[in-house]
């Protein structure tokens, strides 16, 4: 295969080759592999679309979950109409857009070196290696200039480990140590995920390395696989990795079980799109669509060519026939996920309505059979729900009448 | 006189090293002399301080012990430093509460050093979380914590450890990536950097601050002149 | 002119009215028992009066008066007996018992009773305040001229007792002088009848910040995040704890010692406080909460259940207003920027700086350092014995030492 020399200059990261067998696709997958390019099929505005149509924005739970900041700060508090509080969601679902760009899908930079010069008569010159780095105003972490003069004289460019790790070295970001932590590796990465924190590990892993590490490559898809076998997706949707996840499972003819999810849930939209997506990514397939096929159509189809994944689609089987959706139990796992920041359900009391509050579901909890509640509508001031209540000897003093007493304590 | 002077010098300071080498090889006590610091003994200075497995800490703060001596508060809440005058003129921190042979050398130690189950560790991040502020990944204050440094020290070394081992998670920043750099064939401009950290509320909420006008009641006199070219003034400026 | 024996001690003990107005009792002395300290006729040269410390004679040869030998036992016990009678005698002042108290026990001031802890209040009508803490805030001594006694001094005491999750309630109590702690119960009495309830955002905070003044203390309160802690004048912090604020910012101006002015301005200004119900319900708008964790997602926290939900159309201008200004009156404390010491750019302090400055990274590399298992304890002893230990690999060979740029041989070390 020709392969094509890259300039030490214009050290871009581009790939200008094409390879023989794409770092994203697993041998043992499928059989027509070989010329596909992975990151031109990725960056295709169908697939991309695709991709971010599957993606769900959910504001509370995913995106805004409640994480940990570096400084304390206090909640605001504000009063909103309807309408200023639907722009304020629109504002914060235009952020969110962008907190779920995805993680660029890159094949991972070539291992090899280039040797620049071979100096016999500096062998020697040392026990260890020198590392020669460029650090120039202007260079950015991609472009940087790193080679090597090794014991015997060689001088070479660097490789994608050492590279790396001398930007990590002279330009320090906040949570990028020099070497790789101990997560990334079992035993620590398997502990992290039994713990439910692939986004957390993802997220770092992102931030740590560059997209088109070998080790950030080979780190994200075990990730992915491991998502795939545990049948965890709900720990991915909505983030910003669940984009190369998806095209790495249509890469790979990896998709019954994610339809078995989306089916689970009686998302038949996410269903068909995921089909769509699997036929955009591998257009050599054996499954035909057509432009104005519904949903269920291209679903029920997708099923009856792909016989040999019944046993992985129960759920999705179960909604198609029945419409019965396993939503208690999607909750479920769903509330393990939202045991984060150190350990604090996001207790929040449920929200005083009229509904409930006169039910044991609302303030008053289980005292709600003993006492009645009078909601009374009172002029401008003071409270508004009196609650009858026994008297039990304790003063009320200034609580009832406090808005009138205000200015007589501060004629003081 | 000069020389008498340097030879007395040489003698006090010849003196002094033979004191000091004599404090160094003066004997320690073992453990089994000076005794073990359990938690039920009350002054333990000059005792060792005992040394307990992560498994034994970890089953100790799950504890009918743990619960009923610090209540569910965290464990600085029930230790006060003992100093004169107000906690905000507070002396700083001591160094350490265990010299290097392992024995207590005073007997009011920081709430960490004087419970002989506890000591920070990666492996339980529930007693490090205790001194994290809350909602944050930042230890609090060493005045505010009562260790001694040492113990703050350790207590930072474990936090960055238990981040790295993946036990403490913590708010990774936001990498946002400019496609155009990736993809050749990619033409958009990317969209505003968004950051997880820096955000102010004022940079998605603006204030809604109502505007009141200045209230001027300085009429036919020559103060409203200053007022009329003060107003042209700031329209100009704006 | 021969007067008796109580004659004689009244001049010392009794004070007319008028004296006592002019502040003679003070110095009027007790009856001292003069028999225990003095013996009639012991001394040196040892006298017996007949009929007073020696049996009567009735003989005439010998007289009434004999004198007779002491021993050196006696002399002895003479020369001492005054100071040994004084100390087997007990002070009559009380004493209160200067213990030392534990640091978490103490209150303001070493051992005065003023902040400590002081139990449960007396039960009052078969109600029981078990979960009630009382603090006393302040102690003094004050006067009031009355016509009939004149200067009347009165011990006063300011209590506030509360159970930590609400109820709170302070007074002041009122005794004879020098009666401390009669003055303290009387104040947690009338503090147990007097109790209010707070309501508290999460239980911890408070749910706007307010202003409130009370003579000359105003007081600016500013609500705060969890774990943040009590951040007050002294005072307020009590009362804090007794109400069961865990978590605010309170900025005292004026007189921060008038401490009954600052309780009434700042429980005024509780009370004047709106959970968010009763302000959505008072405002007509939903009350929504945006969390810096949460990257300011906006989060309805009550919604107006009897009132009608307003319109962009029929908000007002006041309604605008940011609702931490709510509550202020449009007040806020006054901010000093922090001011440099005055040393800051003096020649010496910067050389110091600069002399300190190559050990910048020294804190953040022992703590890498640490995380990376060198040595357990950062003791010089640890320190010194891994290096030992490197020490022994790279001399025998297991590890390579370390060349590089400026380190470019290895030299033995010379035998002295």
């Amino acid at each position: 295969m020709l392969k094509l020399k890259p300039k030490i200059l214009s050290l871009s990261r581009i790939s200008t080759e094409i390879r023989f067998s794409s770092q994203w696709i697993k041998a043992s997958s499928s059989s027509t592999s070989d010329d596909i390019n992975v990151e031109k099929l990725f960056v295709e505005k169908d697939v991309q679309k695709l991709l971010t149509d599957l993606t769900e924005i959910d504001l509370e739970h995913k995106v805004f979950r409640p994480r940990r900041t570096s400084i304390q700060q206090r909640s605001h508090f504000a009063l909103m109409t309807e309408e200023r509080l639907e722009k304020t969601r629109e504002r914060m679902r235009d952020e969110a857009r962008r907190f779920l760009q995805f993680v660029p899908v890159k094949e991972p930079r070539e291992e090899s070196i280039q040797i620049l010069a071979k100096d016999a008569e500096l062998k020697d010159f040392d026990s260890s290696k020198f590392i020669f780095t460029d650090i120039t105003f202007d260079a950015t972490d991609q472009d940087r200039t790193v080679v090597v003069r090794e014991p015997n004289g060689t001088l070479r460019t660097a490789n994608p480990e050492e590279h790396d790790r001398m930007n990590r070295t002279y330009y320090q970001k906040p949570n990028r140590p020099i070497n790789p932590p101990p997560l990334f590796t079992d035993p620590y990465l398997k502990d992290a995920l039994d713990k439910n924190e692939h986004e957390f590990v993802l997220d770092w892993a992102c931030w740590f390395y560059e997209p088109d590490d070998p080790a950030y490559v080979r780190l994200s898809q075990l990730i992915f696989d491991r998502i795939n076998e545990s049948n965890k997706f709900y720990v991915i949707t909505s983030t910003r990795h669940f984009g190369p996840f998806t095209f790495y499972l249509a890469l790979n003819d990896n998709i019954p079980k994610l339809l078995n999810y989306f089916g689970g849930l009686g998302k038949l939209a996410d269903c068909a799109n995921l089909v769509r997506l699997q036929k955009a990514v591998r257009p050599d397939w054996r499954v035909t669509i057509a432009q104005g096929d519904s949903d269920e159509k291209i679903v029920k189809d997708f099923m009856k060519q792909n016989g040999r994944f019944r046993d992985q689609i129960t759920d999705l089987l179960a909604f198609i026939n029945t419409g019965k959706v396993k939503s208690e139990q999607e909750l479920e796992k769903n509330s393990g996920v939202r045991e984060r920041v150190g350990g604090r359900l996001d207790n929040r009391k449920a929200r005083i309505t009229s509904a409930n509050i006169r039910g044991d579901d609302g303030p008053l909890g289980d005292l709600s059979k003993e006492y009645s509640v009078k909601v009374v509508k009172s002029e401008g001031s003071g409270d508004a729900e009196g609650i009858e209540r026994k008297v039990e000897g304790r003063g009320k003093g200034r609580w009832r009448s406090r808005q009138r007493n205000n200015d007589d304590d501060k004629k003081d | 006189m000069l020389a008498t002077g340097n030879s007395i010098a040489r003698r006090l300071i010849h003196s002094s090293c033979r004191l000091a080498c004599e404090g160094k090889n003066k004997e320690v006590p073992s453990p089994e002399e000076a005794g073990y610091a359990f938690n039920h003994v009350e002054r333990k200075k000059g005792m060792y301080k005992p040394q307990h497995s992560i498994a034994e800490q970890v089953s100790y703060m799950k504890s009918r012990a743990y619960a009923e001596a610090y209540k569910g508060l965290p464990i600085y809440r029930w230790y006060k430093r003992n100093i004169k005058g107000q906690s905000k003129l507070q002396p700083p921190p001591r160094l350490f509460c265990i010299d290097k042979h392992g024995r207590f050398n005073l007997n009011h130690a920081c709430p960490v050093c004087r419970d002989e189950y506890l000591y920070f560790d990666y492996r339980n991040p529930s007693l490090i979380e205790q001194f994290l502020a809350d909602g944050t990944d930042q230890p609090i204050d060493i005045l505010k914590s009562g260790l001694c440094r040492e113990q703050y020290t350790m207590l930072r070394a474990q936090l960055l450890k238990a981040k790295e081992h993946g036990t403490i998670t913590f708010g990774v920043e936001f990498r946002n990536f400019d496609y155009r750099q990736w993809y050749k064939s990619w033409l958009e401009e990317p969209g505003k950097p968004v950051e997880r950290a820096g955000v102010r509320l004022q940079d998605i909420h603006p204030d809604p601050l109502v505007h009141f006008p200045t209230f001027k009641n300085d009429k036919n006199n020559d103060w409203d002149q200053w007022w009329i070219r003060h107003d042209k003034f700031a329209k100009k400026a704006k | 002119m021969r007067r008796s024996g109580p004659e004689l001690w009244k001049t010392l003990t009794s004070v007319s009215k008028s004296g006592q107005k002019k502040g003679r009792r003070n110095t009027r002395q007790p009856v001292r028992p003069l028999n225990r300290f003095y013996r009639i006729g012991s001394s040196p040269m040892k006298v017996e009066f007949a009929g007073l410390n020696a049996p009567m004679r009735f003989k005439e040869e010998e007289g009434l008066m004999a004198i007779g030998e002491q021993t050196e036992d006696e002399i002895r016990d003479s020369l001492g007996g005054i100071r040994k009678i004084l100390e087997e005698k007990d002070t009559g002042k009380k004493k209160r018992n200067r213990e030392k108290l534990h640091p978490m026990e103490r209150g303001f001031s070493g051992t005065q009773l003023v902040g400590q802890k002081l139990g449960a209040p007396p039960p009052v009508d078969g109600v029981d305040f078990d979960d009630f803490e009382t603090y006393c805030l302040e102690v003094k001594r004050t006067s009031n001229m009355t016509n009939v006694f004149g200067r009347v001094h009165t011990m006063s005491a300011l209590v506030v007792t509360g159970n930590g999750r609400g109820l709170a309630g302070y007074a002041v109590g009122k005794a004879p002088i020098h009666r401390t702690t009669t003055a303290i119960i009387n104040g947690m009495g009338m503090a147990s009848r007097k109790i209010f309830h707070v309501e508290l955002h999460e239980g911890r905070t408070i749910y706007q910040d307010f202003y409130a003044e009370c003579r000359n203390t105003r007081v600016f309160a500013q609500r705060r995040p969890r774990g943040f802690g009590l951040t007050c004048h002294p005072r307020l912090i009590k009362i804090c704890e007794a109400i069961g604020i865990k978590d605010i910012y309170v900025k005292v101006e004026g007189s921060t010692k008038n401490y009954l002015a600052l309780t009434h301005a700042f429980v005024t200004g509780l009370l004047n406080q709106e959970t968010h119900q009763q302000l959505a319900e008072r405002k007509g708008l939903h009350v929504v909460e945006m969390s810096p964790s949460r990257h300011f997602l906006p989060q309805i926290v009550a919604s107006p259940i009897s009132t009608e939900l307003k319109t962009e159309e029929t908000l007002e201008a006041l309604d605008r207003l940011n609702l931490d200004d709510f509550y202020g009156e449009g007040r806020y404390p006054l901010r000093k920027p922090k001011a440099l010491p005055f040393f800051s750019n003096l020649e010496g302090h910067l050389d110091a700086r600069w002399r300190k400055h190559p050990f910048r990274n020294q804190e953040s590399t022992m703590i890498r350092l640490i995380a990376d298992n060198m040595v357990p304890r950062w003791t010089r002893d640890a320190r010194a014995a891994w290096a030992e230990q490197r020490n022994e690999r790279m001399t025998t060979g297991v590890e390579p030492i370390p060349l590089g740029i400026g380190l470019s041989h290895v030299v033995k070390k010379k035998e002295d």
